[in-house]
């Protein structure tokens, strides 16, 4: 009985032994593979009216950090007073900029054109554009203003922008507009 | 008279003669000389051939499913009883440093334009068969998956066949 139980012991082993020794590896074909990603900015706006509810959570959180700061201007309205000569419109819109990039030496800036009248006879220069992002303090448009900085790509970057135009009574009343465009460009 | 007699004992002698040899046509009366040994040796035979030996993914929009430039054919033939072949991928390595490789995961196959991608972080059973099993070509599509955080650049790397068979 214990030569039979000893047999049976041999046999499994030596099956273990024997099957991987079947099992032929041949010399391995590979087949390179190369892949070629290319840098890519993702730009994603939407125009929000003032009647939307966003716009107006925007300025209302604006107006709230305006206060904190004891800035001298307040906003709410459409337009407030801020001196004789000056008067600060925040614009009837907003922009929500959803940004992306899958290359760090990428930066996004909007760029802003100087206002026209209708016709273009009348300008305001651009520089008297300000843009608050997520309720962040006033910057103005003396040069591009970056959104995306360096570094920060590959979270996706969400955005409000509200914009204030400050006028004086040099700036005739009237329709005018602007063009907004974002740029995108590589840390020199 | 004397002459006849000649001729036809000369053809009694020559039936003689020939009888022998009629008898020795009888294979089953012949006895070995020599042997000489014949062996063949059928050694195990395997053949896997790939159409191409590169392929490219060209990643020019936003981050998501890539396929490569081109479909490849492998063929296989093998003269053992059961056969298979297998794949995996291995990382594709940037060029640059600043870079992080791209996992072995983000590379699926699919075969005979199925659109059940595999991927190739482990490996994968492509085809099977048998001696019987005539070489037949199959169409492999590779696909490479990207995301936000895969810096812009060049990556390479490679996919292994591998042949596994039983004699």
């Amino acid at each position: 009985m214990n030569i039979l139980r000893s047999l049976i012991i041999v046999s499994i082993l030596t099956l273990l032994v024997v099957l991987p020794a079947y099992a032929e590896d041949d010399p391995l074909v590979r087949l390179t593979v190369k892949a070629k990603i290319k840098s890519n900015v993702h730009i994603e706006w939407e125009k929000l009216p003032d009647t939307d509810p966003r716009y107006i959570a925007f300025a209302k959180n604006r107006t709230t950090q305006s206060v904190k700061k004891n800035e001298k201007c307040q906003f709410f309205a459409l337009a407030s007073h801020c001196n004789r000569n000056e008067k600060i419109i925040l614009l009837p819109f907003a922009l929500l900029v959803k940004l992306r990039t899958n290359d760090p030496t990428k930066i996004v800036k909007i760029h802003v054109e100087n206002l026209k009248s209708e016709g273009g006879k009348r300008i305001i220069p651009v520089e008297k554009l300000s843009v608050s992002i997520n309720g962040g303090s006033d910057q103005f448009f003396i040069e591009d203003i970056a959104l995306l900085q360096q570094q920060e790509g590959s979270e996706l970057k969400e955005l409000a922008l509200l914009f204030c135009l400050h006028t004086t009574m040099h700036d005739k009343s009237g329709k005018y507009s602007a063009n907004f465009s974002f740029i995108t460009s590589d840390i020199p | 008279m004397k002459r006849k007699i000649f001729i036809s004992i000369l053809i009694i002698i020559g039936l003689f003669l020939l009888e022998p040899l009629a008898v020795a046509e009888d294979y089953s009366e012949w006895k070995e000389g020599a042997r000489l040994s014949v062996t063949a040796v059928v050694a195990p035979y395997t053949s896997v051939k790939l159409s191409v030996n590169e392929i490219t993914f060209d990643v020019k929009g936003e981050p998501g499913d890539y396929d490569a430039n081109q479909s490849v054919s492998i063929t296989v033939g093998s003269n053992q009883s059961k056969w298979s072949v297998h794949a995996k991928a291995n990382e594709l390595i940037p060029e640059s440093d600043k870079a992080s490789s791209l996992p072995s995961s983000r590379l699926a196959f699919s075969i005979n334009d199925e659109n059940d991608f595999k991927d190739l972080g482990q490996n994968r059973l492509l085809i099977e068969g048998d001696a019987a099993t005539p070489p037949t070509a199959f169409t492999l599509n590779f696909r490479l998956t990207t995301e936000w955080e895969d810096l812009p650049g060049t990556y390479r790397g490679d996919i292994i066949f591998s042949f596994l068979s039983s004699p």
